[in-house]
């Protein structure tokens, strides 16, 4: 398994212990790229929070509303890993995740 | 956590969010405004029931985040039972207060000045003022739906 997927994987497996939280895309041999939505949190509002920590991801409809439309959201977090990510990077992101869920109650 | 998001969100605008005020559909409105950001994909659905120039009932619903939820909550709470000339009023100083970069001296009240914290965050902004622009052109339209409407 290449570097990236790994992060990927680990991302999505411990996003998926965050009650409320949705990954969406689970495909097999999908790129580095963890989508997820939060219950009553709203993806740019996550974001928000997550580029204050130095975290740059993306949020929004990513210009797929016909793919929102058939998941039935309206948008969602981004995250994209590439070459320059590191591995404990992983754990501060969820940490990051777990304190937005804290704030927004 | 950052601290000036923090401030940003305040008590306010997330009990706003958790708990937004005339949050509901109307099948009986006399109007059905969009206020959707394109960019974004925030999108909510303003239902006016006018009488006589004076808004009867404002109810709003649909999806957005935090700031545009809170946001379009507050207006719709201060809107009620207003007519079109003190409304339009009333939404050009809290888009002045929201947006100038000069010290308002309009003492809008707590509520409303929660927003103005989105100055420090240009990239949020239009979340703050998302609902409030809509209805400023819907106003100063005379309460008459553009074709964009």
């Amino acid at each position: 398994m290449s570097f990236l997927k790994k992060m990927e994987s680990d991302l999505a497996d411990k996003l998926l212990n965050i009650n409320g939280l949705r990954v969406v895309g689970q495909a097999k041999n999908k790129s580095a790229i963890v989508s997820f939505s939060m219950e009553n949190i709203h993806p740019h509002d996550i974001a928000t929070f997550l580029g204050a920590e130095n975290i740059a991801i993306r949020a929004g409809h990513h210009c797929t509303q016909p793919v929102m439309d058939f998941f039935q959201i309206p948008a969602t977090t981004r995250a994209s890993f590439s070459i320059y990510n590191q591995a404990a990077e992983v754990d501060f992101f969820v940490e990051k995740v777990k304190e937005i869920k804290q704030f927004f109650g | 956590m950052n601290e000036r998001l923090k401030g940003l969100y305040k008590t306010i605008i997330l009990e706003h969010n958790k708990e937004p005020f005339f949050y509901e559909k109307n099948e009986e409105a006399t109007y059905v405004l969009k206020a959707y950001n394109q960019i974004c994909g925030d999108r909510f659905e303003l239902y006016f029931v006018v009488k006589d120039g004076v808004i009867e009932d404002l109810t709003f619903h649909g999806f957005g985040c935090a700031i545009s939820k809170a946001s379009t909550s507050v207006l719709v709470k201060n809107l009620q039972g207003k007519d079109f000339v003190k409304a339009l009023l009333f939404c050009q100083q809290f888009l002045s207060a929201t947006t100038s970069e000069v010290e308002s001296e309009e003492n809008l009240g707590e509520e409303l000045e929660a927003f103005s914290a989105a100055k420090e965050f240009p990239g949020r902004l239009k979340c703050a003022t998302l609902a409030w622009d809509e209805i400023v052109g819907f106003l100063e339209n005379g309460g008459r739906l553009t074709v964009d409407g």
